[in-house]
């Protein structure tokens, strides 16, 4: 069932500060997204994938088009589509758990239930000994770790992932993303990835879109499920890479010379 | 010097016990800070009444003046003879002019916090509203506080009640700006983050935007306070209240009591730095080590 829908997309934003000129970021955009998906947006950067997430997210309304959420027209973000930022998003002031009862509490769970969710999220993504501890002396895999068990507590339908491990050293990243899979795969979610690795891409999603820059279009699609049979790609995908490299624009300030 | 130098201290322990485990114990510093502390506080004073000193000694030298210009020394022993004997200055106990000075500040301060604590969070979180609310804050805010004096005493006539609407109308802008300005610094991403949430209306305001832009909010509350113990001490001189600080500094000057109206002065700081240096100093410290502002631990 299509359950995220976007229909000829427009997104521009003024170029100066006398708004004499505007530039397209998004050029009619139509993408369908069932329940269930792994999506994976790849482009080169300042293509508009993030503007893609964002107006998903309902951070941003299109200039033109529309976008709709199990039928519903998005207009303004919500607990459903929950967001993992590329910056770390967490609440400074507020422990780890108290972060998540936050959300929690934003959702108008009762209180009594709060701290109980909240604990069994943090299991999940495994920092359920960090509950205590204050965010900022947390390293980055680990603050985005909690960044993702908020939005299991929450019980978002959909995740959007902005980026969410590409502050982070190579190694841990691999983990993460592994990570990921197995929590997609035992949860059935949603999730929206942006990414600028190829490589991330194909070892996560289950459908890779690509976007070209300045104005963003769709220039590329790969199904990996069938390839796959549902399981994560992991083999025999040198072939892929390869094809989806060749295809990957070159950065803008080079193509213009 | 070696107390000032946090790694020679580490240095010298590592050299005598070695590392253990990764860590290195040392003896608590927090007396020795403490100390220190008191000791640059004290040598800021000493710069003050140094400088208060050259100038008595120059003027009483070489100006010829009628009156004496008073030493800190006689200034603070009259300050300290009045609070102890409960000598009355024209009518009250110096005790009792302080007391009537500090209800004023602190009725006029508390309504001023709250008004510029919901007035700037509203105007920093709505940008449209901003630009027109800013407006209207500015004017109140530029116009200077002893220019309230014609209004208040209008509206409100002689005594408390004029006082307390001058302190107020200066602190609550000073307030309200500095507050918007901190909700206005609040990261996109702590606001998106909290929509993706689902934060409504009152969750946003208490729990995310007041404590994220706690540091500016406390900056505000403290320039208020600030000024409003300086423009009470002059609506005290202007409008006759009979009681205060302020008008108990007028009379004294009135009657040519030069060392009595200096003391006043020096009681007067005295409280301003006791709120600003022990109140707010220890608020803000708190703050900034729950917002992960200061360093380590």
């Amino acid at each position: 069932m299509t359950q995220i829908s976007l229909r000829n997309v427009y997104k521009a934003y003024y170029t100066n500060r006398k708004m004499s000129e505007a530039r397209i970021v998004l050029n009619d955009i139509s993408i369908d997204i069932e329940e269930g998906e792994f999506v994976s947006l790849i482009g080169p950067s300042g293509c508009g994938k993030t503007t893609v997430l964002n107006l998903i997210a309902g951070f941003e309304k299109p200039t033109k088009g529309e976008i709709t959420f199990n039928g519903r027209v998005i207009d303004k973000p919500s607990p459903e589509r929950g967001v993992v930022f590329q910056e770390f998003s967490l609440f400074p002031w507020l422990s780890t758990i108290g972060n998540i009862m936050l959300a929690l509490e934003c959702k108008n769970v009762p209180e009594k239930e709060r701290r109980q969710i909240a604990e069994e999220a943090l299991r999940t993504v495994g920092m359920a000994e960090y509950a205590d501890t204050r965010p900022n002396t947390l390293s980055g895999g680990m603050k985005q770790r909690v960044a993702i068990a908020r939005l299991l507590a929450m019980d978002s339908e959909v995740f959007l992932m902005d980026e969410p491990f590409s502050a982070l050293d190579e190694q841990t990243r691999r983990k993460l993303d592994t990570d990921l899979v197995q929590l997609w795969k035992e949860k059935k979610k949603t999730i929206i990835f942006v990414t600028h690795s190829v490589d991330e891409a194909i070892l996560v999603s289950s459908r890779i879109i690509m976007f070209s820059d300045s104005p963003g279009e769709i220039i590329g699609e790969w199904d990996l499920r069938e390839k796959t049979s549902g399981d994560i790609p992991i083999l025999n995908n040198a072939n892929l890479r390869r094809e989806i490299l060749n295809k990957l624009p070159r950065c803008s300030c080079e193509r213009n010379r | 010097m070696s107390i000032w130098n946090n790694d020679e201290r580490i240095a010298k322990q590592i050299d005598t016990d070695g590392v253990t485990d990764g860590h290195v114990k040392l003896k608590s510093w927090v007396p020795m800070k403490i100390l220190l502390t008191t000791l640059t506080f004290i040598a800021g004073v000493v710069i003050v009444l140094l400088m208060w000193q050259l100038m008595a000694w120059y003027v009483n030298e070489y100006m010829n003046l009628i009156l004496k210009f008073p030493y800190p020394a006689e200034s603070i022993q009259w300050a300290i003879d009045c609070l102890i004997d409960g000598e009355k200055i024209y009518g009250s106990t110096l005790l009792q002019h302080i007391e009537a000075s500090l209800r004023r500040v602190l009725i006029a301060f508390s309504l001023a916090a709250v008004t510029g604590i919901v007035l700037g969070t509203f105007l920093g979180y709505f940008s449209k509203i901003y630009s027109i609310g800013i407006v209207p804050v500015t004017v109140f805010q530029t116009i200077p506080g002893l220019a309230w004096v014609p209004i208040a005493l209008l509206l409100f006539g002689l005594g408390d009640d004029a006082s307390v609407f001058i302190i107020y109308a200066v602190s609550s802008m000073v307030i309200t700006i500095n507050v918007s300005g901190g909700i206005r610094t609040v990261p996109e991403v702590v606001t998106r983050a909290s929509k993706m949430m689902g934060a409504g209306g009152a969750v946003m305001f208490i729990k995310i935007l007041l404590p994220y832009s706690a540091v500016s909010i406390i900056n505000g509350l403290r320039l208020g306070l600030g000024s409003a113990w300086r423009v009470l001490i002059a609506a005290e001189m202007l409008i006759g209240t009979g009681i205060g600080l302020g008008s108990s500094m007028e009379t004294l000057r009135d009657d040519l009591n030069f060392v009595g109206a200096f003391g006043c002065i020096v009681v007067i700081v005295i409280i301003g730095l006791l709120i600003d240096k022990v109140l707010f100093s220890a608020i803000e410290k708190t703050v900034r080590h729950k917002l992960g502002l200061e360093e380590g631990y």
